[in-house]
């Protein structure tokens, strides 16, 4: 819980007795050492010694004497990408320096940073391969652990499909090892292999990719140090990214900058705005649009801007329209002259950036909620500038690199997607047969009246979400459209309570065939349910125990530096995949290009095959040499504009990272982009433009017979220095050889380009020429190889082209349903998507009149994500003992509950129920409560701590906010309604 | 039980513990600050809740390096 540390005893009495199980007592830091085990180490150890040793010891515990080496890495919990420096003698992590010379955390750390060195002492941590053997917990190696894994899944590829078993990665593997998790997927045979991205920002990159171009953060937290107006909506940075606040309230400082907070809760981000705008949950859109009313109603807007960079604006109006401030305040319940002023400030302050997370993502309207902020940053001209943009503050340390990656049930690495052409693209980088990759993939059937599915379609169609494994796992086989419903999962790095509706997902694990759980810690999946047999645990190390790249939000590579050697038994994920690969039979095939060393392949290697084939999305500048060059010299990059000067040697003129697009071959030596779509820097200095991967044209067609013609391309608007001077489309041979620049080709690029177009090397474009060579004679001639397009403010190929607003399935507000109900059902990723028949029962069974809280979650600074690895080190858990809900104090009183009690919040589906801990507080608003989503080990009130192997529970348990979260699915990704839904809380 | 009786017990408070034993709490400027002194003398509440700023040789990088 939040508790001021200063006040001793008001913080203790919150404290439970944890260790203790569900009674409850009060524990002083000591205490809840020892009782949780852990006095038996450290804390003991250094208590006993006399206090003259303890002063000799003050630097920490490095012996004197022993050469000491500096490792440096990167920290492997949040997106913003710490340094981490790290001080080893003897193959002992013994000692971390703030790292100073990093541009990103300039010698600051959070919690969690400055604890990492726990992660490889881990005495919480899995430290040999295990098996469930009749409810029991089995030591057993390596080898064995790998026979029967692989043999139990050639038993399900022949009974059920290749579909039937889900490869579930993560967003804690390297670069490399996220390239090979889902390479592996591929040669396995099934698009079902998704990571955490699912499950905070799938929407974002759908929704920004579909408006501008690429999905990512468009600048940096260090480029917010030149905003002049800063806006969250759905973030609470403070606590989820901390470090980044520290470029935060720099530039708040520095620029006098405003600082918007719009959140339904007052969190530790909005302590610090200048003002602060609570909204109801779930209702972003009309917020949005209620702003852009005051915008458009007074011209607020930039009318050059949108004239040459957005396409479809009138249609945003005539929307927006719609959302006086009347109706506004009716729907999201802020002030209408609060309102006015925040968009007054927005559109005239600029440059203005916008930043959300998980609150604004995570819903059933997520895609449409991230393509409304967009549009508010397009009609004010926001894009492509310093100090402005979309700042999506990603979670994970690696989600935006895994994403990249292609660990997306709808593409292969570097956003290609799944089509015919990307499935070749890959097929040549990695030189196999397209013909074998294709064999891979099941027929299906037909089933319950849909067509039957070849080889073909099948590896073009997207797979099953993570939100959704348990469904395709428990739904009868005719209602999952694959050949059979899944069998096994494969889980790598991604925890079990993290997506909601646990009660069904406990039921559908207790009914898979095999269960896999690679990682270093056990995790939730692993002590949550009945089963007996079927399932392995099997120890993984941390990136600090291996080295590769890492992409930080702002798309900033860094490589990190092994520390030490992978602790007890555990290996890293390359040597795992690799073995797994070795067991199902296509390891030659899948590593002809990758040198493996005692069967552990080298990630230098796999990074050098990623820059071969990542030409979409300029992942092909950044060479291993070049990354670590950049490791060596982060002292060079400047603070603001993370660029190191002309002069110093290996990486002058480059932006920290290589932050991607970083076009062309590493000789060419880009610097990467810092800020995307700028058009006042010349391309071969980061300067962009809006991506054209729409067509040219696009021609709305009316109910009417009527129609609209939209020009896709950008009028009058290029980047710095271009050659061309409007807009263009992306380039293929074709039309080098129009303007006359196929001459600038070399013999060898154009072998390249025609071994590659066969009959047709017109048609090669630039993101499959493995030559390069249409990417390097764009630069020379100042362009952007993909294009240069306008925004499209309706994305005509998505659900809602327009957002607009929805109610939440769940809603408080049953008034507003009619007016603005929820899309209807229909099937998305191989399933039904019946959200508008959980809405209708809902509202027909009045589950508002019992369930009157609406219930929203979120992240504590001291944890991260599912929780398993920061749970179990033992600084941060003793930060945070208890799970918690934060309930109003007017609702608290009305039900007798007391700051610190315990109560039971129940969910509206499977009554389901969390005994949790009351904070009673006015930083949720009358009839919102709060839940953190780092918690897990207790189960509707049981607490589950003998269900992991003996030794591997963490620290804290406490029960999941997703044992009461309910249905919900975004149409267009399959993310998960994690924000809005309703409950009831009761004193236990 | 109260902070004294800890105290009595280990011999060590928090702060303590984190200067003597790692390195880890070393980028929390505040608590490098307290670096120099000894580690186990006992502490009175008012003593606690001192001012403790010093600007030492990490204090004056960190302020370099981020431009203050």
């Amino acid at each position: 819980m939040l508790t001021k540390r200063k006040e001793a005893v008001a913080s203790r009495a919150r404290l439970s007795g944890l260790a203790a199980g569900l009674a409850s007592g009060v524990l002083d830091r000591r205490s809840f050492l020892r009782r949780s085990g852990l006095a038996a180490g450290g804390v003991a150890a250094i208590g006993s010694l006399s206090l003259g040793a303890v002063r000799k010891a003050e630097a920490g515990p490095v012996v004197a004497g022993v050469k000491s080496e500096i490792k440096k890495n990167v920290c492997t919990h949040c997106s913003v990408g710490c340094g981490v420096v790290a001080e080893v003698q003897n193959g002992v992590w013994v000692g971390q320096e703030p790292a100073y010379d990093s541009p990103i955390n300039r010698g600051s750390h959070c919690a969690k940073g400055a604890s990492v060195r726990e992660l490889v002492h881990g005495d919480r941590r899995l430290k040999y391969p295990m098996k469930l053997v009749n409810g029991e917990w089995t030591r057993i190696g390596w080898d064995q652990a790998i026979n029967e894994i692989g043999d139990k899944m050639n038993e399900i590829r022949a009974k059920s499909g290749a579909d039937s078993v889900y490869w579930l990665g993560s967003a804690k593997f390297s670069n490399e090892g996220a390239y090979l998790f889902r390479k592996l997927g591929a040669f396995w045979g099934t698009n079902s292999v998704d990571h955490q991205a699912r499950i905070c920002h799938s929407t974002t990159v759908a929704g920004v990719a579909n408006t501008w171009g690429y999905g990512a953060q468009t600048n940096s937290y260090n480029d917010i140090r030149n905003a002049k107006t800063i806006v969250f909506m759905g973030s609470n940075a403070a606590e989820a990214h901390p470090v980044s606040l520290q470029h935060v309230l720099s530039g708040k400082e520095i620029n006098r900058a405003n600082m918007i907070v719009l959140d339904p809760r007052f969190t530790r981000t909005a302590a610090h705005a200048t003002e602060y705008v609570r909204i109801r949950p779930g209702t972003d859109i009309a917020v949005i649009w209620g702003m852009m009313w005051h915008i458009f109603k007074n011209g607020w807007e930039d009318k050059e801007f949108i004239a040459q960079r957005v396409a479809g604006m009138d249609l945003v109006r005539a929307e927006v329209e719609k959302w006086g401030p009347e109706e506004t305040e009716r729907v999201t319940g802020i002030p209408g002259d609060q309102l006015k002023r925040v968009a007054e400030t927005f559109a005239k302050q600029r440059p203005s950036t916008f930043i959300w997370c998980m609150g604004g993502t995570q819903h059933t309207v997520g895609t449409a909620n991230v393509r409304a902020y967009c549009n508010l940053l397009l009609a004010t001209g926001n894009v492509g500038v310093f100090g402005g943009g979309a700042n999506i503050f990603r979670g994970h340390c690696n989600v935006q690199g895994a994403t990249d990656m292609g660990l997306d049930i709808t593409s292969l690495p570097l956003y290609y997607g799944l089509v015919e052409g990307a499935w070749k693209h890959w097929a040549r980088v990695w030189e196999v047969e397209y013909d074998f990759l294709q064999a891979r993939f099941d027929e299906v059937p037909a089933k319950s009246g849909r067509p039957a599915r070849t080889r073909k379609e099948n590896m073009e169609l997207p797979g099953i979400p993570s939100t959704r494994w348990f469904d395709a796992t428990s739904f009868k086989s005719d209602d999952v459209d694959q050949r059979d419903s899944l069998k096994a999962m494969m889980i790598f790095g991604h925890g079990g309570n993290t997506v909601p509706r646990m009660p069904d997902m406990v039921k559908a694990l207790e009914q898979l065939e095999l269960l896999v759980v690679a990682d270093p810690h056990p995790t939730t999946f692993s002590a949550i349910s009945g089963r007996k047999n079927g399932t392995y645990l099997l120890p993984i190390c941390t990136q600090f125990e291996t080295e590769g790249s890492r992409s930080a939000s702002n798309r900033s590579i860094q490589w990190g530096e092994k520390v030490v050697n992978p602790i007890f038994e555990s290996k890293d994920d390359y040597e795992v995949i690799y073995r797994f690969a070795t067991k199902l039979g296509f390891a030659d095939k899948m590593f002809k290009n990758i040198k493996v060393e005692n069967n552990r392949p080298v990630p230098e290697d796999i990074l050098r095959e990623i820059n071969r084939g990542g030409w979409s999305t300029g992942y092909s500048g950044q060479s291993p040499e070049r990354l670590k060059a950049h490791l060596r010299h982060r002292e060079k990059f400047d603070l603001v504009t993370l660029r190191a000067p002309a002069d110093v040697p290996e990486v002058g003129g480059d932006y920290y990272g290589l932050p991607w697009p970083c076009w062309g071959k590493p000789e060419i030596r880009h610097p990467g982009t810092h800020t995307l779509y700028n058009t006042n820097l010349h391309v071969k200095d980061g300067g962009g433009t809006f991506r054209a991967r729409f067509g040219t044209v696009y021609e709305d067609k009316k109910a009417d017979g009527t129609s609209t013609t939209y020009n896709l391309l950008a009028e009058g608007s290029y980047s710095k220095g271009s050659e061309l001077t409007d807009g263009y489309p992306e380039f293929t041979y074709g039309i080098l050889k129009k303007l006359g620049w196929d001459k600038d080709l070399t013999e060898d690029e154009v072998a390249t380009i025609t071994k590659i177009g066969g009959a047709n090397p017109d048609a090669v474009g630039w993101a499959i020429d493995l030559s390069g060579g249409i990417i390097r004679v764009c630069l020379d001639h100042g362009v952007l190889p993909y294009g240069n397009a306008k925004a499209r403010a309706a994305a005509w190929n998505l659900p809602d082209p327009v957002p607009v607003h929805r109610e939440p399935i769940y809603t408080p507000r049953v008034d507003l349903v009619a007016k603005y109900p929820t899309r209807p059902d229909g099937r998305q990723f191989r399933m039904m998507n019946a959200g508008f028949s959980v809405q209708k029962a809902a509202i027909e069974k009045g589950i508002a009149k019992d369930f009157p809280i609406i219930l929203t979650s979120g992240r504590l600074v001291e944890y991260e994500g599912g929780g398993e690895e920061t749970r179990s080190n033992k600084w941060l858990a003793e930060l945070q003992q208890d799970m918690f809900v934060e309930i109003n104090t007017a609702d608290a009183a009305q039900r007798g509950i007391a700051d610190g009690g315990w109560v039971w919040v129940s969910g509206p589906e499977n009554k389901s129920k969390a005994k949790v801990k009351a904070l009673v507080t006015d930083r949720v608003g009358k009839g919102v409560a709060f839940m953190p989503f780092h918690f897990g080990g207790w189960f509707q009130g049981v607490d589950q701590r003998g269900n992991y192997p003996k030794g591997t529970d963490p620290i804290v348990l406490g029960e999941s906010v997703n044992t009461v979260t309910t249905y919900g699915y975004d149409p267009v990704t399959g993310m998960h309604e994690g924000k809005v839904t309703l409950c009831q809380i009761q004193a236990a | 039980m109260s902070k004294v009786e800890q105290k009595k017990e280990g011999g060590m408070d928090r702060r303590s513990f984190f200067r003597a034993g790692s390195g880890a709490a070393v980028a929390a400027a505040t608590v490098v600050a307290t670096g120099a002194e000894p580690a186990a003398a006992a502490e009175s509440a008012s003593e606690r809740t001192k001012a403790r700023y010093k600007e030492t040789e990490h204090v004056k990088t960190f302020y370099r390096v981020n431009r203050y």
